[in-house]
């Protein structure tokens, strides 16, 4: 274990964005730029970060000095440094489809600003060493959520908006008072400390249903349906690669810090609800966004299912799979929805003749979805099935979940893409700009090249499995390592 | 003493999840702040709400020996109510859009809307 202040740079790296995009809000270009090149910037130094955990292992920042379990302290592993890569490289990808679809007037309203605020909390979540710091980034990154989720100020947003904010604020309030009673019962919210103690019944519920509901497990996964798709897709493919992974992780870090096991059980059930749900509610959805949401419970609910059998090689694996590949089809929806102005997947016609370049994307994004092989889906499905092995029952939900999703992908593409217009093709609806066209397709690409190069050989997707594997509950308990500066 | 906080807390917890099970979206909202405060009000009880000196160490000694109020407890309140006011005027605010845009004061009136962009 190494004292540094390396996880303190890369988290303060997205504030410093946030705060000069805060400050430029009147020069576009300047926004544009800040965030784009701060956006590489941040990636880069995400990524130097996961190397040299990789390489040294983990890395401490305590701030101010103070002992990390009393004062306030950061804590890079190998997993939570490669979900910060992963948060990074969203960021960026997303940001730059963002670039190519915002119309001036939403841009000057902070929205480059805001997702920096969003990124910033996420990282906090990520490296946050207690469970109140825990809190507190959750509070940063929804009160940045609910901004950009009612950002445009549509009355569907604001509908969409009000139930998300809702349920959040619930939530919160559990969270917290879960915190409250953990450290009643135990004296202690360092969660190196919780794991000798053990987080006694009460406070686990509390905490248990604060992180299933925010990481959108059935039953508490209703919400995701009926608010994301008033956003718009760029702001939908932000929140559905990032804000449920971090109620994943939440879940991954502290239940193995809950002194009962049963909730072990009932997030495995929860999952197991969630995979049924999902796959049901997604097929017969005419609307994409609504298809592609509830296809994120259902994948949530393999994550869900990885966790509660302490499977972090398969978790981390499904992670890095569903956000690139669902931040991906949601910029997808999104170009599919502005090509042919049309929001109902089997009103859109033509789509493959319109655009074989999107057509491409979607195919290899949707084949990672339902895990077809090669690609990284299949990996991770593969090793999620096989870790499953002597539970018949799981393995038959797995290839039923499966089946559903690449039904609903094939559905996609058959009617949109696949079917012929009937009408000859004329100007595109809504034409971008060659310059927006431009960024829209590098941020698309990306996250396309990311997913393949991922899924090449199970040589390249190896670091996210060790990754994975590298976590041991909770985070750096071995004292034996401390070497103090 | 602590059984007499302890009832009001559940009291509080009773009256903020009627309030959020009522239609209309402003007792929502005073719903939300009443559940905020409850938890809030939570830890401190579980904390030991008594008349206690600050922790503060005296002169010449290295650390505490008598009573002191537990800090930290203060401290998460302290950081809750803050978080708390600026959600919850955020909150304020949002319902006061959609009142505005919509003219609907029910939570079931929502429209289960997908955006267009």
């Amino acid at each position: 274990m190494i004292y540094t202040n390396l996880p303190a740079l890369v988290l303060a790296t997205p504030l410093v964005l946030a705060c000069l995009c805060f400050a430029f809000a009147r020069r576009r270009r300047v926004v544009q730029l800040v965030s784009l090149l701060g956006g590489v910037g941040w990636l880069a130094m995400a990524a130097n970060l996961a190397m040299q955990v990789h390489a040294q292992g983990t890395m401490v920042t305590e701030v101010g000095g103070w002992d990390r379990h009393y004062g306030i302290s950061f804590v890079a592993d190998q997993l939570g440094a490669m979900m910060v890569v992963l948060a990074a490289f969203i960021q960026l990808a997303v940001g730059l489809a963002a670039h190519a679809r915002l119309d001036r007037k939403a841009e000057a309203f902070w929205y480059h600003g805001l997702t920096y605020c969003l990124a910033f909390g996420v990282t906090g979540a990520f490296l946050t060493a207690d469970l109140f710091n825990l809190f507190v980034w959750f509070e940063v990154l929804l009160i940045s959520s609910f901004v950009l989720m009612v950002h445009g100020g549509s009355d569907q947003q604001l509908a969409g908006g009000m139930k998300y904010v809702t349920l959040n604020l619930i939530s919160s309030v559990m969270f917290l008072a879960g915190c409250g009673l953990t450290y009643a019962h135990t004296g202690t919210l360092s969660f190196v400390q919780l794991a000798q103690v053990g987080i006694p019944d009460g406070p686990a519920a509390l905490l248990v249903l604060a992180f299933m509901l925010k990481a959108s497990v059935v039953p508490l996964a209703f919400w995701m349906p009926a608010s994301y798709p008033a956003a718009p897709t760029y702001t939908i493919a932000l929140f559905s690669a990032l804000l449920t992974k971090v109620g994943c992780l939440a879940l991954l870090r502290t239940l193995g810090l809950l002194q009962n096991e049963i909730w072990f059980t009932v997030l495995g059930i929860g999952g197991v609800l969630s995979i049924l749900v999902g796959s049901f509610g997604l097929i017969g959805q005419a609307n994409l966004r609504r298809m592609l949401a509830f296809s994120s419970v259902s994948q949530v609910g393999y994550i869900a299912i990885a966790i509660a059998l302490q499977q972090p090689a398969v978790v981390a694996l499904l992670i890095v799979n569903h956000a690139l590949a669902k931040g991906g089809l949601f910029l997808v929806a999104g170009e599919m929805e502005r090509l042919t102005g049309q929001t109902n997947y089997r009103d859109m016609r033509g789509l493959a003749e319109r655009s074989p370049a999107l057509t491409w994307a979607f195919a290899v994004l949707a084949a990672s979805l339902a895990g077809l092989p090669p690609t990284l889906g299949f990996f991770a499905k593969w090793d999620w099935l096989s870790a499953m092995a002597d539970r018949p029952f799981l393995v038959i939900l797995g290839l039923v979940g499966s089946a559903a999703t690449l039904y609903g992908m094939v559905d996609v593409y058959l009617k949109a893409f696949a079917a012929p217009s009937e009408e000859p093709l004329g100007e595109d609806v809504n034409r971008l700009s060659r310059r927006r066209q431009w960024l829209m397709n590098v941020g698309l690409g990306s996250m396309v090249v990311a997913l393949v190069a991922l899924s090449s050989s199970p040589v390249v997707n190896d670091p996210v499995r060790q990754a994975g594997a590298a976590f041991k509950g909770p985070l750096v308990s071995a004292a034996t390592e401390e070497v103090r500066p | 003493m602590d059984a007499l906080y302890a009832v009001v807390v559940g009291f509080l917890f009773a009256i903020g999840v009627y309030l959020i099970l009522q239609r209309p979206l402003v007792k929502l909202l005073l719903g939300i702040a009443v559940l905020g405060n409850a938890a809030n009000l939570m830890i401190f009880v579980s904390s030991g709400a008594r008349r206690l000196p600050p922790p503060l160490i005296p002169d010449g000694e290295k650390v505490v020996t008598t009573p002191i109020a537990d800090p930290i407890a203060q401290a998460l309140i302290l950081t809750a109510i803050v978080i708390g006011f600026g959600v919850l005027a955020f909150a304020v605010v949002l319902v006061h859009r959609v009142h505005q845009t919509s003219q609907i004061d029910g939570f079931d009136e929502l429209t289960e809307g997908v955006g267009t962009e």
